[in-house]
C-alpha cells in the first residue's frame, strides 16, 4: 500500500516560507524566555523542596495556601497534580525556617497541614495506618496474643496489609478494607480499629535538592548536550561532508530551541527528565535528517545531470513515505504515553511529542534547504573565483570528486 | 545460502528463547529502580573541614600543653577558620623556643611566623597539602564506613552506599523500600559524638552562668546547651558549665542497646570496653556525688549524679520515644561520624506511586504497541507481519538484555521502552520502502529484497549511530532514572537494528527460498 505515490513536492522552492515559520517559532520562544526570565527550572536545577500529597477527599488549593502562609511559606507554588485529590507543593527553601537543626522543610510543611486538618488531636499514641511501614505494623501485631510467639506470621501479615494498601492507591479510606486482607484474624482488625487512625493524606513523593547540586546539574546538562552535539558533528563529518554535519546540527539546535521555547510558552518546567527528552530529540531529529542526507548523497551520483536543488527535492520526496511513517508510529506511542502514562511522565511525553513534530519538519524544511543554500553559496563563490584563476577544468573536476 | 538458512534460523530461535528466558518472569528478573519500587535516595556531603578542625583543635591542645610544660609563655591560642592553629607569643625568645619545639611536627605542618606589634610574634601552623588531602580522604572513607554500618544495623535490603562526584566527598545512599525519610536521615546523618564529661554548674542562660563565675568561662571548661527535660511543654533552654576533658568517648563503647530508666521510659544502655571501664571506674570513684554530663553532639543529653563507682555500664536517658532510643542505640553501635554531613539531595518515592507508574506504563506500552502493530499490518500487509514479529522480538530482547545487564528499570526507562516500540519499526520501514523502489524499477522479487536490504543497510547504521551517540552521552550524564532511560534507549536501538537487519532478512529469505513466494505483499 502507498499513501504517497511518486510525490514531486518542491520543498526547496518553499524554503523561504519555512525559514520564516521557523524564525517566528524560535522568536516566540525567545520572547517568552526573556519575559519570564529564562526557562523555569524544576527543583532539579534550581534547588528547593517538592512534596506530592494525596488526600482522601478533593482538597482546595486555597485552603492549603492559607496553611502554608501561616508558617511563612506563602511563596510556595501549589498546584493540582492529576486528580483533585492530589497536589504538588514546591518551595524554594531547602533549609527550614525554624531553627530545629535536624528538621527539614518537608516535615515542617506536612506537619503544619496535619495539624490544620486536626489529624493528631488526641492521637499521639495511635498509629497512622496509612503511614506505617511493614516493620511498624509487625511490631504492633506482636502485641496480640495470636502473634506474640509467631514473628514470621506477624511479618507476613504486615506485608499483606501494606500490599492491600498499595492496591488501594496507597491509602485506606477507613479500617473496613482491612477485613479483606488475606489471613487477617478479626482481633487484629479490632486492634487497629482501636489503636490506629486513618490519616487524611499521604506523602506520595518528597524531594529536596540543594542549590549547589542544582547548579552542578545545570552545568552538567549543558555539557552533556555539548558533547552529544560534538560527537554527532564528528560522526557526520566523517561519514558525509562537513557541510552536511553543520546543516544537521543547525536543524537539531532549531528543534531543541523550539521545544524549549514552547515549554516556556506553555509554562512547563525544565527538569532532569526533560533534558533526557531533549537529548532524545537530538538523536531522533538527526535520525530523520540523516536518512534524507543519505539519499542526497546517493542522488548526487545517480542524478548528477540535475541541478542540486532538484536532487535535494527528489531525495526528500523519495524518503517522504519513510519519514512520515516513522514519525507517525513514534508519535502514536508518545501520544499514548502522554494520555495514559500518568502525571509524572506527562511533561516528558509532551517534550517528545513536540520534538518529533519539529524534528520531522526540520529534516525536510530546515536541514536540506540549509545544505542547498550552502551548496549554491559556495558554487557562486567558486564561479567568481574561477574567472581570475583561469583553471575551470581543474576546479570542476575537484568539486565533482568531492561530492562523492 | 540455502544451507545457511537452517543454521541462521536455529541461531535466531535459540537467541530469542535464551534471552527471553532470562527476562521471564519479568516481575522477578527485572530489577526495579527506586522510583518504581519506592524508597529513599540521599546524597550527602561530608564536611571534611569539620574533621580537619577537630584534628586541629586536638593538636592545638597538645601543643599548648607542650609549651606550658616547657614554661614557654603563650598569649593566645586558637583554631582559625582558614584551618590553621594560631599561637600568639609575647617575646621573640618564646617564639624561637616554640618554633624549635614544633620542629618535630614539621612533617605534618607548615609553620609561618609573622611579627606583630612590639615584641609579639604570631605563629601559624597549617597542615601540609599532602597531610590535608590524607585527612580529608580518611574522613570521607570513615564516614562511608560508619554510614554502611548504620544502614546494616537498620536491616535494609539491597542498599546502595557509594562515593560519587568529582570532589570525592559526596556519598550516595539508596534505601529501597524505606518510607520514612526523616528517620533515615537522622540515623545516617547524625554525628553521634558521645562524650562523658564532668559537669560543674548549670543556669537558664549563658549570661547567668557567666555571672556566677566572675564573667568568664573558667580555664579548662566550656559552656554547652542542655537538652530540654522530659514532658516539658514550655521547656526553657538551659546551659551547663562542663569540664573540657573528655573522660569517656563514643569510641570506648562496646555495645549500646535500648533499655528502660527508673520511670520505665525508653533509654539507651551502653557498655564500655574493658580498658575504658578501668579508667572510668577510677574516675567515678574520685568524683562521687558530682554530676556527670552525658554529651551527645555538643549537647548535654542528661547529667546524672554519680552515686557509686561505675566501671563499665551506663545509661543515657532523655526525652526519647521507643523509636528514638532504638535509633540512638543503632547509631552508637555503628560509631560516630568523623565529620558533620550535610544533605545535598533527598528524594523519597512512596510505594504506591511506583505501582501506579508501573501500571500506567504497562497500559501505555500495550496500547501504544498494539496501535503500531495494527498500523504496520494495515500498511504493509504480509511484510507488516514480519515487521510486527521483529517488533515483538525487540521487546523480548530488550527485556532480556535489561535483566542480564542488571540495569534497573525506572519510570523514564519504561518511557524509553515505549519510545523504542515506536522507533523500532523505522529500520523495517526503511528496508521495505527500498524494496518497493527496487520492485518498481522492475527487479525480480529476490533481487529486490536483496537490493533493498543492501541499500538500506548504511542508512540504518548511520541514522542509528547518531541516536546512539546521544543515548551514550545521556548515560554518562544521568543518574538513577535518567540512566535507566538511556540504557533502554541504547539496548532498544541495538535490538531494533539486529531484528531488522538479521531477523527480518531471514524471514524474507525463508519466504522466498522455502515457499518460493513470487509476489511480495508489501
Amino acid at each position: 500500500m502507498d499513501i504517497l505515490k511518486d510525490t514531486k513536492f518542491r520543498f526547496i522552492e518553499g524554503r523561504k516560507v519555512a525559514f520564516l515559520c521557523s524564525a517566528l517559532l524560535i522568536l516566540a520562544g525567545i520572547i517568552s524566555l526573556i519575559v519570564k526570565g529564562g526557562p523555569s527550572y524544576s527543583i532539579d536545577f534550581e534547588g528547593g523542596t517538592l512534596i506530592q500529597l494525596k488526600f482522601l477527599e478533593p482538597v482546595e488549593v486555597s485552603s492549603l495556601r492559607d496553611i502554608l502562609k501561616s508558617i511563612d511559606y506563602g511563596d510556595a507554588t501549589i498546584q493540582r497534580f492529576g486528580s483533585p485529590r492530589e497536589v504538588l507543593i514546591r518551595v524554594k527553601d531547602v533549609a527550614p525556617k525554624s531553627p530545629i537543626p535536624e528538621d527539614s522543610v518537608a516535615p515542617q510543611i506536612t506537619g503544619a497541614i496535619r495539624s490544620a486538618f486536626k489529624e493528631q488531636e488526641g492521637r499521639e499514641l495511635l498509629i497512622d495506618i496509612n503511614a506505617a511501614g511493614p516493620k511498624e505494623l509487625a511490631l504492633n501485631l506482636r502485641q496480640l496474643d495470636a502473634f506474640k510467639e509467631n514473628e514470621e506470621a506477624a511479618n507476613s501479615l504486615a506485608v499483606a496489609i501494606v500490599e492491600k494498601r498499595n492496591s488501594l492507591g496507597g491509602q485506606f479510606a477507613s479500617m473496613e478494607p482491612l477485613t479483606s486482607v488475606p489471613g487477617i484474624p478479626p482481633e487484629a482488625v479490632e486492634y487497629f480499629k482501636n489503636k490506629a487512625y486513618v490519616s487524611k493524606f499521604i506523602v506520595v513523593r518528597q524531594e529536596m535538592v540543594g542549590p549547589k547540586v542544582g547548579k552542578d546539574l545545570r552545568g552538567k546538562a549543558l555539557l552533556a548536550i555539548f558533547w552529544a552535539v560534538l560527537g554527532i558533528l564528528i560522526y557526520i563529518s566523517l561519514r558525509f561532508r562537513f557541510r552536511f554535519a553543520v546543516a544537521a546540527i543547525i536543524a537539531l539546535i532549531h528543534d531543541v530551541a523550539i521545544t524549549v521555547g514552547l515549554f516556556s510558552i506553555l509554562n512547563r518546567e525544565v527538569s532532569l527528565t526533560i533534558i533526557a527528552a531533549l537529548l532524545t530529540i537530538v538523536g531522533y531529529s538527526l535520525n530523520d535528517t540523516i536518512v534524507v542526507f543519505d539519499r542526497i548523497r546517493e542522488n548526487s551520483k545517480a542524478l548528477r545531470s540535475l541541478p542540486f536543488g532538484q536532487q535535494v527535492n527528489a531525495s526528500i520526496n523519495m524518503t517522504l513515505t519513510r519519514t512520515l511513517l516513522t514519525s507517525l508510529t513514534t508519535f502514536i506511542v508518545v501520544l499514548t504515553l502522554f494520555v495514559l502514562g500518568g502525571e509524572v511522565i506527562r511533561d516528558f511525553a509532551l517534550a517528545l511529542m513536540i520534538g518529533i513534530l519539529v524534528g520531522t519538519y526540520s529534516s525536510i524544511f530546515v536541514a536540506s534547504p540549509i545544505l542547498y543554500e550552502w551548496e549554491t553559496f559556495s558554487k557562486s563563490r567558486k564561479r567568481k573565483s574561477r574567472i581570475p584563476s583561469k583553471r575551470p577544468a581543474a576546479q570542476t573536476a575537484r568539486s565533482s570528486k568531492r561530492r562523492k | 545460502m540455502k544451507k545457511n538458512l537452517l543454521g541462521k534460523s536455529i541461531f535466531a530461535v535459540a537467541l530469542v528463547v535464551l534471552v527471553g528466558w532470562c527476562a521471564f518472569p519479568p516481575k522477578e528478573k527485572v530489577i526495579l529502580g527506586l522510583d518504581l519500587k519506592g524508597g529513599i535516595h540521599l546524597v550527602l556531603e561530608v564536611e571534611t573541614d569539620s574533621a580537619l578542625k577537630g584534628e586541629l583543635s586536638e593538636m592545638k591542645q597538645r601543643l599548648g600543653e607542650y609549651l606550658q610544660d616547657r614554661e614557654i609563655p603563650i598569649e593566645s591560642e586558637s583554631v582559625e577558620d582558614d584551618l590553621s592553629i594560631r599561637f600568639v607569643l609575647p617575646t621573640t625568645s618564646a617564639k624561637n623556643l616554640a618554633v624549635s619545639q614544633f620542629s618535630e611536627e614539621s612533617g605534618r605542618f607548615d609553620t609561618y611566623t609573622t611579627k606583630l606589634d612590639g615584641d609579639k610574634w604570631e605563629l601559624k601552623l597549617m597542615f601540609k597539602s599532602d597531610e590535608d588531602r590524607r585527612l580529608r580522604e580518611n574522613s570521607v572513607r570513615q564516614a562511608l564506613e560508619t554510614i554502611r554500618n548504620r544502614v546494616d544495623e537498620l536491616g535494609v535490603a539491597e542498599p546502595t552506599i557509594q562515593r560519587v562526584g568529582m570532589t570525592g566527598n559526596r556519598i550516595l545512599v539508596q534505601l529501597p523500600g524505606v518510607v520514612d525519610p526523616q528517620r533515615a536521615k537522622k540515623i545516617i546523618g547524625r554525628t553521634a559524638m558521645l562524650q562523658l564529661q564532668l559537669m560543674k554548674d548549670e543556669a537558664p542562660t549563658k549570661e547567668a552562668l557567666l555571672d556566677k563565675h566572675e564573667g568568664k568561662v573558667p580555664d579548662g571548661h566550656v559552656i554547652l546547651k542542655m537538652a530540654p527535660p522530659r514532658q516539658a511543654e514550655n521547656a526553657k533552654e538551659r546551659y551547663a558549665l562542663v569540664e573540657k576533658e573528655v573522660r569517656v568517648s563514643g569510641a570506648d563503647l562496646e555495645d549500646a542497646r535500648i533499655g528502660h530508666d527508673e520511670f520505665n521510659m525508653p533509654a539507651v544502655d551502653f557498655r564500655l570496653s574493658r580498658s575504658a571501664g578501668r579508667v572510668f571506674g577510677k574516675f567515678t570513684e574520685k568524683h562521687l556525688n558530682e554530676r556527670l554530663a552525658i554529651v551527645l553532639d555538643k549537647q548535654v543529653e542528661s547529667a546524672p549524679v554519680i552515686r557509686s563507682r561505675i566501671t563499665d555500664k551506663g545509661q543515657i536517658t532523655g526525652n526519647f520515644t521507643v523509636q528514638d532510643a532504638e535509633d540512638l542505640s543503632v547509631i552508637l553501635r555503628a560509631g560516630a561520624l568523623p565529620a558533620t554531613v550535610r544533605y545535598l539531595e533527598e528524594r523519597t518515592v512512596g510505594p504506591s506511586l511506583g505501582q501506579d507508574s508501573i501500571r500506567q506504563g504497562t497500559i501505555s506500552a500495550l496500547i501504544g504497541g498494539s496501535l503500531v502493530v495494527l498500523f504496520m499490518l494495515f500498511y504493509y500487509r504480509v511484510a507488516g507481519v514480519i515487521a510486527d514479529m521483529a517488533l515483538l522480538l525487540d521487546l523480548v530482547l530488550l527485556m532480556g538484555c535489561l535483566a542480564l545487564s542488571g540495569a534497573a528499570l525506572t519510570l523514564p526507562g519504561i518511557a524509553g521502552i515505549i519510545l523504542t516500540l515506536g522507533m523500532a519499526v523505522d529500520a523495517n520501514v526503511l528496508i521495505f520502502e527500498r524494496i518497493k523502489e527496487e520492485l518498481k524499477a522492475g527487479k525480480t522479487t529476490r533481487a529486490a529484497v536483496e537490493g533493498g536490504f543492501k541499500r538500506a543497510l548504511l542508512t540504518i547504521v548511520d541514522a542509528n549511530v547518531t541516536t546512539l551517540i546521544a543515548a551514550v552521552v545521556l548515560f554518562q550524564f544521568g543518574t538513577g532514572p535518567i540512566r535507566g532511560f538511556a540504557v533502554t534507549l541504547i539496548i532498544g536501538i541495538l535490538a531494533s537494528m539486529f531484528t531488522a537487519l538479521f531477523m527480518a532478512k531471514l524471514a524474507f529469505e525463508i519466504m522466498i527460498q522455502k515457499f518460493r513466494v513470487r509476489r511480495l505483499s508489501i
